[in-house]
């Protein structure tokens, strides 16, 4: 007991050293003036300038954008309006969109594409908003129900007692309620969308790239300052909206 | 009565939303054709072909505008071609045996050779190939050779050839790269083991290819085409199976790296330009198609990325530091011996044997 | 009547509102699902049935291909829990209040990072110059060839997937009250029992979740193997792709997805009476 009690605390700071090593000497080597594999030759930022100069760079965060903003739109709107619409019914039918996020990722992409060839839809920025909202789909749902099944249903019944319409209620009563959960499910979606890579691999056409294609391709031929460069720009972005969901959902990941 | 109401109402409802969705989803290719950037191009090129910079200036001259899209590998681009409809792209850059698929299922459009007026500057050694015997489809843009690049400082045996890929005896180091293109992989496989070329493959001589790949698999590090260069560069291999490229790319920053052609004769490969069938951007497209091709254009590419124009001029004048290797010019005695290689099995054989081969 | 018709349209409001989720799901889950076999088992449209391409893919090969993807995920998960589980108990039970907030942070960060730039990270280190083999060659150990290989592989892997298995484990173990625990060690047991009989299982929820998690989607991995591990060997990933884009031969891939589904649905299943047995035999320790 004596022994596991200051090993306990040892063991854990080690895994998050390993958790995040690759991650700092990356972020490290982003600032280093000469290129790679030299060793430190000293603090510069012109990788940075680098990257800001490089269109395609851009191209494909546009694309990235554009992606995610508007599959997280779609996933969370379609989740509240869902979870609003089943309030009568006992059943969990929210269970019905568990699989989205359990079923294997490639075999989603690779039925996306078989789905889309057949019915000749023109693969692109369109396709891939699709299959990221499926994605998000199945992760909002649970985490916007979570937070509906702690509206007490008594609050509703009074403001339609009051005499609002139920339309009414939607608007003022139940919405700023679930607003923290909504947040903080749309930043989720935001966040999936941009890191994923399989759905964009298979549905994506040859006009789209995502930011994760454009890694891909990097990697495929070795290595490039520019990259670690990016991948800190990312790195940094995800632990600032990370911190604003944390912000507002304590209970970010109860099952 | 009232029940099966409700369930009608309810398959309506979803039955709406299912329409619009798709609505949504097919809505946007029909925009394009209305209201797309009517003064623009959009080409589909492997990485490292066409400069960013080189598209600036053809914008400024010209004013319109190009957009650039790059794809993994000829298959990727087969694959996504027929996925969309066609107004995705006007001009791609495939290599040498997709571009008979291409013609077979009307991907391309015939080229007005009037247009062409650069065709002349071009070789002949590079037109007429087996994929488009009249070039009528397709013009050769860049040629590139598949050989071996090694570290001299750590390889002695001169000269180079496959020994050093696939006999154990002879292997530097511990591993060695090799191509993930099964093409490439039998080609040299083929070679090593004296198969004629030309002839069809048996199913025996098929046996003693995978049999000879099988046997190497024990001392290859990493099958990947574009990651070699790197890994020569970073010591991690001492001998590997590539492009001429991608070693010249590593030359140009190391001493010690080399490209060698393989001795029993090396895989030549043509980069060839082609027009999409159904774009209707005929003017831009050869005002293009005259802009990659001049003198300036090609030997600016070909000083960046370390690949191989097809005209006269632009060759002869390339410094040798880019092509890596003395004397390879069209007419000289080591480019005589450069193989375009057809490979005469389907694709369907080639799958399987390329799955069987890997699987284990 | 048509007073009798508003009424049930009215009735049915709620239901309009699910529509819009239920119709996405059926159009892009459900339907692929069921283009996927059909390609599979039929050679045109939804019309004549047939077995060849499943036959195609049922051979010696292919199954090998399976078995190795689910050795990599089983292992993944495997190291995954074990090494999970004590960090998760440690942040959940006896870390300090203020300091849980920032462990819980710093797991779920890696989990929300972009996949490929953990991949780079690793490629970074790993390759000949990299930091692990400059501070090999410092400490004189014998520079070796870390990349491209299965140890690489699994090492990324397992790296990856970590926080995958924390978050789970880390919310089920964070709702055990410490007194239960405390009772149980007053009452005589010792810590191993008190491990085995309280803590598991009642934390058996967050292990199933997060070993599944981790397993299912470490099965369907296609960045990992094919940029870390030379692409030596085939997994389930790279060989569907394959099919799909290089091969082009969309019946014998759908054939192989299914067969690969199968497969991997019954290990699934294999493993949840797997755990429950284990969590059976525990509470006799």
């Amino acid at each position: 007991m004596n022994i596991s009690r200051s090993m306990l605390p040892i063991f854990t700071g080690c895994v998050y050293l390993f958790l995040y090593t690759p991650i700092i000497v990356l972020v490290l080597y982003s600032f280093n003036k000469g290129g790679f594999p030299d060793a430190w030759q000293g603090f510069s930022l012109h990788w940075y300038s680098d990257l800001f100069h490089s269109e395609e760079i851009w191209r494909a965060f546009k694309n990235s954008i554009i992606v995610a903003s508007t599959s997280s739109f779609l996933s969370v709107s379609m989740s509240v309006m869902f979870i609003h619409g089943q309030r009568h019914y006992n059943r969990n039918l929210v269970g019905l969109f568990y699989s989205n996020a359990l079923i294997p990722d490639i075999v989603l992409a690779v039925g996306l594409l078989a789905l889309f060839s057949y019915l000749l839809i023109p693969l692109g920025l369109t396709t891939l908003i699709a299959g990221h909202t499926l994605l998000g789909i199945g992760f909002a749902m649970p985490i916007i129900k979570g937070r509906y099944d702690e509206l007490d249903k008594s609050l509703i019944e009074a403001s339609l007692d009051l005499g609002a319409s139920m339309r009414y209620t939607f608007i003022h009563v139940i919405t700023p309620f679930l607003y923290p959960a909504l947040l903080v499910a749309f930043l989720l979606s935001i966040i999936i969308s941009f890191d994923d890579f399989l759905i964009a691999f298979f549905c994506s056409g040859s006009t789209v790239q995502t930011l994760s294609l454009y890694i891909f391709s990097m990697i495929r031929s070795g290595i490039s300052p520019v990259v670690n460069a990016l991948s800190t720009l990312l790195l940094i972005g995800s632990c600032f909206l990370l911190f604003i969901m944390m912000m507002f959902q304590k209970n970010l990941f109860k099952d | 009565m009232i029940v099966v109401l409700k369930y009608i109402i309810r398959s309506l409802l979803v039955v709406m939303w299912i329409a619009i969705i798709y609505a949504c989803l097919v809505m946007p290719s029909y925009f394009q054709i209305n209201t797309a950037d009517t003064k623009s191009l959009r080409i589909y090129t492997w990485a490292h072909r066409i400069d960013e910079n080189m598209i600036r200036k053809f914008e400024k001259k010209t004013g319109i505008k190009v957009y650039l899209n790059y794809y993994e590998s000829s298959e990727e681009l087969l694959t996504k071609l027929e996925m969309t409809p066609s107004m995705d792209c006007d001009i791609m850059l495939p290599s040498g045996y997709v571009i008979q698929s291409m013609i077979n299922s009307s991907l391309i459009k015939k080229i007005d050779k009037k247009r062409c007026p650069f065709l002349k500057t071009i070789y002949s050694d590079f037109m007429g190939l087996y994929f488009d015997p009249h070039n009528d489809y397709s013009l050769p843009l860049y040629w590139d050779v598949f050989g071996i690049g090694y570290n001299a400082k750590l390889v002695d045996k001169q000269p180079v050839d496959l020994g050093l890929l696939f006999d154990r005896a002879q292997i530097v180091g511990n591993n060695i790269g090799m191509s993930e293109d099964s093409r490439e992989a039998i080609f040299l496989a083929a070679q090593y083991l004296r198969i004629p070329l030309d002839e069809p493959f048996t199913p025996e001589r098929l046996d003693q290819i995978q049999t000879l790949l099988h046997k190497q698999k024990a001392w290859v590090g990493s099958y990947s085409d574009s990651q070699q260069g790197y890994f020569l560069s970073s010591d991690t291999f001492a001998v590997v199976a590539s492009d001429r490229e991608i070693i010249c790319r590593q030359m140009l920053n190391n001493d010690f790296i080399k490209f060698a052609l393989i001795p029993e004769g090396s895989m030549l490969r043509i980069d060839s330009l082609v027009i999409n069938a159904a774009t209707n951007k005929d003017d831009m497209v050869y005002q293009f198609l005259d802009f990659l091709f001049s003198y300036e254009a090609m030997l600016y590419h070909a000083e960046k990325f370390c690949i191989l124009p097809t005209a006269h001029k632009a060759l002869k004048n390339l410094d040798e530091k880019y092509i890596g290797i003395s004397g390879l010019y069209p007419g000289t005695e080591i480019f005589k011996k450069l193989v375009v290689f057809q490979l005469g099995l389907t694709q369907k054989e080639l799958n399987d044997f390329w799955i069987r081969f890997k699987a284990s | 009547m048509v007073q009798f018709f508003k009424n049930v349209l009215k009735s049915e409001k709620s239901f309009f509102f699910m529509a819009p989720a239920l119709a996405w799901q059926l159009c892009f889950c459900l339907l692929p699902l069921l283009f996927v076999i059909q390609l599979s088992f039929c050679t045109d449209l939804f019309q004549s049935v047939t077995i060849q391409y499943l036959l195609q893919v049922f051979k010696v090969s292919h199954f090998l291909i399976i078995m190795r993807s689910m050795l990599l995920a089983t292992i993944t998960a495997t190291m995954c829990l074990m090494v999970g589980y004590p960090v998760a108990y440690y942040v959940a039970l006896l870390a300090p209040y203020r300091l849980r907030s920032l462990l819980i942070f710093l797991v779920v960060l890696p989990f929300l990072t972009n996949l490929l730039v953990q991949v780079y990270a690793w490629f970074f280190i790993l390759e000949k110059h990299g930091v692990v083999n400059n501070f090999l060659s410092f400490v004189g150990l014998n520079v070796g060839d870390l990349l491209n290989s299965q140890f690489a592989m699994y090492l990324v892997m397992f790296h990856v997937y970590l926080p995958f298995m924390i978050m789970p484990l880390y919310s089920t173990l964070e709702k055990i009250n410490v007194r239960w625990i405390e009772a149980s060690l007053d009452l005589g047991a010792s810590y191993f029992q008190t491990m085995c009989r309280v803590v598991v299982p009642l934390s058996i929820q967050g292990i199933k979740t997060g070993f599944f998690l981790v397993y299912v989607t470490s099965f369907g991995e296609y960045a990992i193997p094919s940029l870390i591990a030379g692409q030596k060997k085939y997994f389930v990933g790279t060989l569907i792709s394959e099919y799909f884009f290089i091969g082009k031969d969309w019946h014998v891939g759908a054939a192989f997805t299914c067969l690969s589904s199968f497969v991997f649905i019954l290990s699934v299943l294999g493993y949840q009476i797997l755990l429950n047995k284990l969590v059976e035999r525990l509470q006799r320790v």
